[in-house]
Protein backbone atom coordinates (compact mmCIF):
# COMPACT_ATOMS: atom_id res chain seq x y z
CA UNK A 1 0.00 0.00 0.00
CA UNK A 2 1.22 3.21 -1.12
CA UNK A 3 1.53 5.80 1.57
CA UNK A 4 -0.78 8.68 1.26
CA UNK A 5 0.72 12.14 1.36
CA UNK A 6 0.34 13.15 5.03
CA UNK A 7 3.79 14.46 5.21
CA UNK A 8 3.21 17.94 3.65
CA UNK A 9 0.08 18.42 5.75
CA UNK A 10 1.91 17.52 8.90
CA UNK A 11 4.77 19.77 8.02
CA UNK A 12 2.41 22.65 7.42
CA UNK A 13 0.72 22.08 10.73
CA UNK A 14 4.03 21.96 12.52
CA UNK A 15 5.06 25.20 10.90
CA UNK A 16 1.80 26.92 11.91
CA UNK A 17 2.31 25.66 15.46
CA UNK A 18 5.82 27.09 15.51
CA UNK A 19 4.57 30.46 14.31
CA UNK A 20 1.89 30.44 16.98
CA UNK A 21 4.42 29.52 19.69
CA UNK A 22 6.78 32.28 18.57
CA UNK A 23 3.92 34.80 18.48
CA UNK A 24 2.75 33.68 21.90
CA UNK A 25 6.27 33.99 23.30
CA UNK A 26 6.67 37.48 21.75
CA UNK A 27 3.33 38.65 23.09
CA UNK A 28 4.22 37.20 26.50
CA UNK A 29 7.56 39.04 26.52
CA UNK A 30 5.83 42.26 25.50
CA UNK A 31 3.25 41.86 28.24
CA UNK A 32 5.88 41.06 30.87
CA UNK A 33 7.98 44.08 29.81
CA UNK A 34 4.94 46.31 29.93
CA UNK A 35 4.01 44.98 33.37
CA UNK A 36 7.56 45.52 34.66
CA UNK A 37 7.57 49.07 33.26
CA UNK A 38 4.22 49.90 34.82
CA UNK A 39 5.25 48.37 38.16
CA UNK A 40 8.57 50.22 38.19
CA UNK A 41 6.88 53.53 37.35
CA UNK A 42 4.31 53.01 40.08
CA UNK A 43 7.04 52.15 42.62
CA UNK A 44 9.16 55.14 41.61
CA UNK A 45 6.22 57.48 41.74
CA UNK A 46 5.23 56.12 45.16
CA UNK A 47 8.74 56.63 46.56
CA UNK A 48 9.08 60.17 45.10
CA UNK A 49 8.61 62.98 47.59
CA UNK A 50 5.94 65.42 46.63
CA UNK A 51 7.29 68.70 45.13
CA UNK A 52 6.32 71.67 47.20
CA UNK A 53 4.53 74.34 45.19
CA UNK A 54 6.81 77.27 44.29
CA UNK A 55 5.61 80.40 45.91
CA UNK A 56 7.11 83.79 44.93
CA UNK A 57 9.08 85.54 47.72
CA UNK A 58 7.15 88.07 49.55
CA UNK A 59 8.33 91.59 48.81
CA UNK A 60 7.26 94.13 51.30
CA UNK A 61 5.90 97.31 49.77
CA UNK A 62 8.28 100.11 50.71
CA UNK A 63 6.87 102.46 53.17
CA UNK A 64 6.33 105.96 51.86
CA UNK A 65 9.30 108.27 52.67
CA UNK A 66 8.01 110.89 54.97
CA UNK A 67 8.18 114.25 53.22
CA UNK A 68 8.93 116.95 55.72
CA UNK A 69 6.52 119.78 55.63
CA UNK A 70 7.90 122.74 53.68
CA UNK A 71 9.68 125.36 55.70
CA UNK A 72 7.48 128.23 56.71
CA UNK A 73 10.20 130.49 55.27
CA UNK A 74 10.12 128.84 51.84
CA UNK A 75 7.88 131.61 50.58
CA UNK A 76 9.07 134.37 52.90
CA UNK A 77 9.79 137.48 50.82
CA UNK A 78 12.83 138.41 52.91
CA UNK A 79 14.38 134.94 52.62
CA UNK A 80 13.67 134.76 48.89
CA UNK A 81 15.27 138.14 48.24
CA UNK A 82 18.28 137.14 50.38
CA UNK A 83 18.58 133.92 48.41
CA UNK A 84 18.59 135.84 45.16
CA UNK A 85 21.06 138.42 46.49
CA UNK A 86 23.47 135.71 47.62
CA UNK A 87 23.21 133.89 44.28
CA UNK A 88 24.03 137.15 42.47
CA UNK A 89 26.90 137.86 44.84
CA UNK A 90 28.26 134.35 44.31
CA UNK A 91 28.25 134.88 40.56
CA UNK A 92 30.15 138.16 40.94
CA UNK A 93 32.74 136.65 43.31
CA UNK A 94 33.31 133.74 40.93
CA UNK A 95 33.67 135.87 37.82
CA UNK A 96 35.76 138.80 39.09
CA UNK A 97 38.74 139.57 36.85
CA UNK A 98 41.75 140.17 39.07
CA UNK A 99 44.25 140.27 36.23
CA UNK A 100 42.80 143.03 34.03
CA UNK A 101 44.89 142.14 31.01
CA UNK A 102 43.48 145.23 29.25
CA UNK A 103 45.59 147.45 31.49
CA UNK A 104 48.73 145.35 31.86
CA UNK A 105 51.80 147.64 31.90
CA UNK A 106 53.48 148.00 28.49
CA UNK A 107 56.66 146.11 27.85
CA UNK A 108 59.11 148.90 27.00
CA UNK A 109 62.74 148.73 26.00
CA UNK A 110 64.66 150.72 28.59
CA UNK A 111 68.00 150.59 26.88
CA UNK A 112 67.61 152.68 23.74
CA UNK A 113 70.97 154.11 22.70
CA UNK A 114 73.55 153.89 19.97
CA UNK A 115 77.21 154.35 20.76
CA UNK A 116 78.40 157.17 18.44
CA UNK A 117 81.25 156.70 15.99
CA UNK A 118 84.67 157.62 17.38
CA UNK B 1 7.52 157.28 28.53
CA UNK B 2 8.23 157.45 32.25
CA UNK B 3 8.82 153.70 32.20
CA UNK B 4 11.71 154.06 29.79
CA UNK B 5 13.26 157.07 31.46
CA UNK B 6 15.60 155.04 33.77
CA UNK B 7 16.74 152.91 30.82
CA UNK B 8 17.38 156.03 28.75
CA UNK B 9 19.30 157.61 31.61
CA UNK B 10 21.33 154.44 32.07
CA UNK B 11 22.43 154.50 28.44
CA UNK B 12 23.10 158.22 28.50
CA UNK B 13 25.23 157.96 31.63
CA UNK B 14 26.87 154.56 31.26
CA UNK B 15 27.80 154.45 27.60
CA UNK B 16 30.24 157.40 27.51
CA UNK B 17 32.41 155.84 30.25
CA UNK B 18 32.66 152.58 28.34
CA UNK B 19 33.22 154.44 25.07
CA UNK B 20 35.93 156.62 26.67
CA UNK B 21 37.73 153.56 27.93
CA UNK B 22 37.47 151.85 24.56
CA UNK B 23 38.73 154.96 22.79
CA UNK B 24 41.65 155.21 25.22
CA UNK B 25 42.39 151.52 24.74
CA UNK B 26 42.32 151.80 20.95
CA UNK B 27 44.67 154.77 21.11
CA UNK B 28 47.01 152.90 23.48
CA UNK B 29 47.09 149.85 21.20
CA UNK B 30 47.73 152.08 18.18
CA UNK B 31 50.61 153.87 19.96
CA UNK B 32 52.05 150.58 21.17
CA UNK B 33 52.00 149.14 17.63
CA UNK B 34 53.79 152.24 16.32
CA UNK B 35 56.36 151.81 19.09
CA UNK B 36 56.94 148.13 18.26
CA UNK B 37 57.42 149.03 14.60
CA UNK B 38 59.81 151.85 15.56
CA UNK B 39 61.81 149.50 17.79
CA UNK B 40 62.18 146.97 14.97
CA UNK B 41 63.38 149.72 12.60
CA UNK B 42 65.75 151.06 15.27
CA UNK B 43 67.31 147.67 15.84
CA UNK B 44 67.90 147.10 12.13
CA UNK B 45 69.36 150.61 11.67
CA UNK B 46 71.55 150.25 14.78
CA UNK B 47 72.87 146.93 13.56
CA UNK B 48 73.60 148.36 10.09
CA UNK B 49 75.38 151.34 11.59
CA UNK B 50 77.48 149.20 13.94
CA UNK B 51 78.43 146.99 11.01
CA UNK B 52 79.26 149.59 8.36
CA UNK B 53 79.99 152.71 10.43
CA UNK B 54 79.10 155.01 7.53
CA UNK B 55 77.73 158.50 7.95
CA UNK B 56 74.57 157.56 6.07
CA UNK B 57 74.03 154.59 8.34
CA UNK B 58 74.65 156.82 11.37
CA UNK B 59 72.08 159.35 10.19
CA UNK B 60 69.55 156.59 9.57
CA UNK B 61 70.23 155.05 12.98
CA UNK B 62 69.86 158.46 14.62
CA UNK B 63 66.48 159.02 12.90
CA UNK B 64 65.26 155.60 13.88
CA UNK B 65 66.42 156.04 17.48
CA UNK B 66 64.62 159.40 17.64
CA UNK B 67 61.38 157.81 16.40
CA UNK B 68 61.75 154.92 18.87
CA UNK B 69 62.25 157.28 21.82
CA UNK B 70 59.34 159.50 20.72
CA UNK B 71 56.95 156.58 20.29
CA UNK B 72 58.03 155.22 23.68
CA UNK B 73 56.98 158.53 25.24
CA UNK B 74 53.67 158.35 23.38
CA UNK B 75 53.00 154.83 24.68
CA UNK B 76 53.42 155.97 28.27
CA UNK B 77 51.23 159.03 27.67
CA UNK B 78 48.41 156.91 26.21
CA UNK B 79 48.85 154.35 29.00
CA UNK B 80 48.15 157.06 31.61
CA UNK B 81 44.97 157.96 29.69
CA UNK B 82 43.96 154.31 29.63
CA UNK B 83 44.42 153.95 33.39
CA UNK B 84 42.53 157.18 34.02
CA UNK B 85 39.56 155.87 32.04
CA UNK B 86 39.64 152.55 33.85
CA UNK B 87 39.71 154.39 37.19
CA UNK B 88 36.70 156.46 36.08
CA UNK B 89 34.91 153.30 34.99
CA UNK B 90 35.56 151.33 38.18
CA UNK B 91 32.79 151.68 40.72
CA UNK B 92 34.02 152.42 44.22
CA UNK B 93 37.24 154.25 43.36
CA UNK B 94 37.19 157.39 45.46
CA UNK B 95 36.87 160.73 43.64
CA UNK B 96 39.93 161.88 45.60
CA UNK B 97 42.08 159.14 44.12
CA UNK B 98 40.70 159.84 40.63
CA UNK B 99 41.65 163.49 41.03
CA UNK B 100 45.05 162.61 42.46
CA UNK B 101 45.76 160.31 39.54
CA UNK B 102 44.52 162.94 37.14
CA UNK B 103 47.04 165.42 38.64
CA UNK B 104 49.80 162.81 38.40
CA UNK B 105 48.85 162.15 34.78
CA UNK B 106 48.91 165.85 33.90
CA UNK B 107 52.26 166.27 35.63
CA UNK B 108 53.72 163.32 33.70
CA UNK B 109 52.28 164.62 30.45
CA UNK B 110 54.04 167.92 31.09
CA UNK B 111 57.27 166.02 31.69
CA UNK B 112 56.71 164.01 28.49
CA UNK B 113 56.03 167.11 26.39
CA UNK B 114 59.23 168.73 27.70
CA UNK B 115 61.05 165.51 26.98
CA UNK B 116 59.62 165.48 23.45
CA UNK B 117 61.12 168.93 22.86
CA UNK B 118 64.54 167.62 23.94
CA UNK B 119 64.24 164.63 21.63
CA UNK B 120 63.36 166.83 18.68
CA UNK B 121 66.14 169.26 19.52
CA UNK B 122 68.82 166.58 19.85
CA UNK B 123 71.12 166.99 16.86
CA UNK B 124 73.66 164.31 17.68
CA UNK B 125 73.64 160.72 18.83
CA UNK B 126 75.09 161.79 22.20
CA UNK B 127 72.20 164.22 22.79
CA UNK B 128 69.67 161.65 21.66
CA UNK B 129 71.20 158.99 23.94
CA UNK B 130 71.05 161.48 26.82
CA UNK B 131 67.39 162.22 26.10
CA UNK B 132 66.62 158.50 25.94
CA UNK B 133 68.41 157.97 29.25
CA UNK B 134 66.31 160.69 30.88
CA UNK B 135 63.22 158.62 30.17
CA UNK B 136 64.89 155.50 31.54
CA UNK B 137 65.87 157.35 34.72
CA UNK B 138 62.33 158.64 35.10
CA UNK B 139 60.74 155.25 34.35
CA UNK B 140 60.70 153.91 37.96
CA UNK B 141 58.37 156.80 38.81
CA UNK B 142 56.07 155.96 35.87
CA UNK B 143 56.18 152.35 36.96
CA UNK B 144 55.20 153.05 40.58
CA UNK B 145 52.43 155.47 39.67
CA UNK B 146 50.83 153.24 37.06
CA UNK B 147 51.13 150.06 39.11
CA UNK B 148 49.66 151.83 42.10
CA UNK B 149 46.69 152.79 39.90
CA UNK B 150 46.30 149.18 38.73
CA UNK B 151 46.45 148.08 42.37
CA UNK B 152 43.78 150.61 43.31
CA UNK B 153 41.48 149.30 40.56
CA UNK B 154 41.93 145.67 41.59
CA UNK B 155 41.68 146.37 45.33
CA UNK B 156 38.52 148.42 44.78
CA UNK B 157 36.87 145.70 42.74
CA UNK B 158 37.56 143.12 45.43
CA UNK B 159 36.54 145.52 48.19
CA UNK B 160 33.20 146.17 46.45
CA UNK B 161 32.41 142.47 46.72
CA UNK B 162 33.46 142.39 50.39
CA UNK B 163 31.16 145.33 51.14
CA UNK B 164 28.30 143.57 49.34
CA UNK B 165 29.01 140.44 51.39
CA UNK B 166 28.96 142.47 54.61
CA UNK B 167 25.62 143.99 53.67
CA UNK B 168 24.22 140.52 52.93
CA UNK B 169 25.46 139.26 56.30
CA UNK B 170 23.76 142.18 58.04
CA UNK B 171 20.47 141.41 56.30
CA UNK B 172 20.81 137.71 57.11
CA UNK B 173 21.60 138.45 60.75
CA UNK B 174 18.48 140.59 61.01
CA UNK B 175 16.43 137.81 59.43
CA UNK B 176 17.85 135.25 61.86
CA UNK B 177 16.94 137.52 64.79
CA UNK B 178 13.39 137.68 63.43
CA UNK B 179 13.27 133.88 63.11
CA UNK B 180 14.69 133.41 66.63
CA UNK B 181 12.05 135.73 68.05
CA UNK B 182 9.35 133.60 66.42
CA UNK B 183 10.52 130.73 68.66
CA UNK B 184 12.61 128.73 66.19
CA UNK B 185 16.04 127.44 67.18
CA UNK B 186 18.59 129.23 64.97
CA UNK B 187 21.78 127.86 66.55
CA UNK B 188 22.70 125.88 63.40
CA UNK B 189 22.49 128.96 61.22
CA UNK B 190 24.25 131.09 63.86
CA UNK B 191 27.19 128.68 63.74
CA UNK B 192 27.17 129.00 59.93
CA UNK B 193 27.39 132.76 60.28
CA UNK B 194 30.35 132.44 62.68
CA UNK B 195 32.13 130.24 60.10
CA UNK B 196 31.39 132.80 57.41
CA UNK B 197 32.87 135.58 59.51
CA UNK B 198 35.96 133.47 60.22
CA UNK B 199 36.50 133.13 56.47
CA UNK B 200 36.10 136.87 56.10
CA UNK B 201 38.79 137.33 58.76
CA UNK B 202 41.18 135.30 56.60
CA UNK B 203 40.05 137.33 53.59
CA UNK B 204 40.97 140.55 55.39
CA UNK B 205 44.49 139.25 56.13
CA UNK B 206 45.13 138.49 52.46
CA UNK B 207 43.52 141.72 51.32
CA UNK B 208 45.78 143.71 53.66
CA UNK B 209 48.82 141.88 52.28
CA UNK B 210 47.70 142.76 48.74
CA UNK B 211 47.16 146.38 49.75
CA UNK B 212 50.63 146.54 51.29
CA UNK B 213 52.05 145.18 48.04
CA UNK B 214 50.25 147.72 45.83
CA UNK B 215 50.60 150.66 48.20
CA UNK B 216 53.90 150.20 50.03
CA UNK B 217 54.75 152.60 52.84
CA UNK B 218 58.03 153.41 51.18
CA UNK B 219 57.06 155.33 48.05
CA UNK B 220 60.40 154.55 46.39
CA UNK B 221 59.86 150.80 46.65
CA UNK B 222 59.04 149.08 43.33
CA UNK B 223 55.60 147.48 43.16
CA UNK B 224 55.38 143.80 42.36
CA UNK B 225 52.08 143.69 40.54
CA UNK B 226 52.01 139.89 40.22
CA UNK B 227 52.59 139.35 43.95
CA UNK B 228 49.67 141.70 44.61
CA UNK B 229 47.45 139.80 42.18
CA UNK B 230 48.44 136.55 43.90
CA UNK B 231 47.42 137.90 47.34
CA UNK B 232 44.16 139.23 45.93
CA UNK B 233 43.38 135.87 44.33
CA UNK B 234 43.89 134.21 47.71
CA UNK B 235 41.64 136.80 49.35
CA UNK B 236 39.00 136.17 46.68
CA UNK B 237 39.16 132.45 47.41
CA UNK B 238 38.27 133.11 51.08
CA UNK B 239 35.46 135.40 49.96
CA UNK B 240 34.11 132.64 47.73
CA UNK B 241 34.12 130.20 50.65
CA UNK B 242 32.32 132.74 52.84
CA UNK B 243 29.64 133.21 50.17
CA UNK B 244 29.26 129.42 49.87
CA UNK B 245 28.51 129.30 53.62
CA UNK B 246 25.88 132.00 53.17
CA UNK B 247 24.33 130.00 50.35
CA UNK B 248 24.14 126.91 52.57
CA UNK B 249 22.53 128.90 55.39
CA UNK B 250 19.87 130.43 53.19
CA UNK B 251 19.23 127.07 51.51
CA UNK B 252 18.54 125.35 54.83
CA UNK B 253 16.34 128.22 55.99
CA UNK B 254 14.22 128.06 52.84
CA UNK B 255 13.81 124.27 52.64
Amino acid sequence: MLPTQPVPVMQEMNQQRKVLVIAAVAVSILLITTLIAITTTVIVLRNQKPIAPVTPPEVATPAAIPVPPPSRFATDAGVLSLREAIATLSGKVDSIDLFETDITPPNLDLNLNIAPQR
Amino acid sequence: MRKFLPILLFFLLATPVQADFQTARNDYIYQYNLYRQAIDNYQVAKSTFLTYRTLTAQQDAQDKLRTAVQTRDNVIGSYYNLLQERLNQTTGVSPQYRNTFNSIKESEKTWLSQHRVKIEAAASLEDLNAAAKEFEDHYPQFDRETKRAIGTILLTKEDNLKKETDRTIDTLTAKLTEIRQSGIDTSFWDRGLINTKNKLGLYTQKYTEAKDTYQPGNTEEPINIYAGQQRLTEANQYLREAVRFLQEIIKTIAT
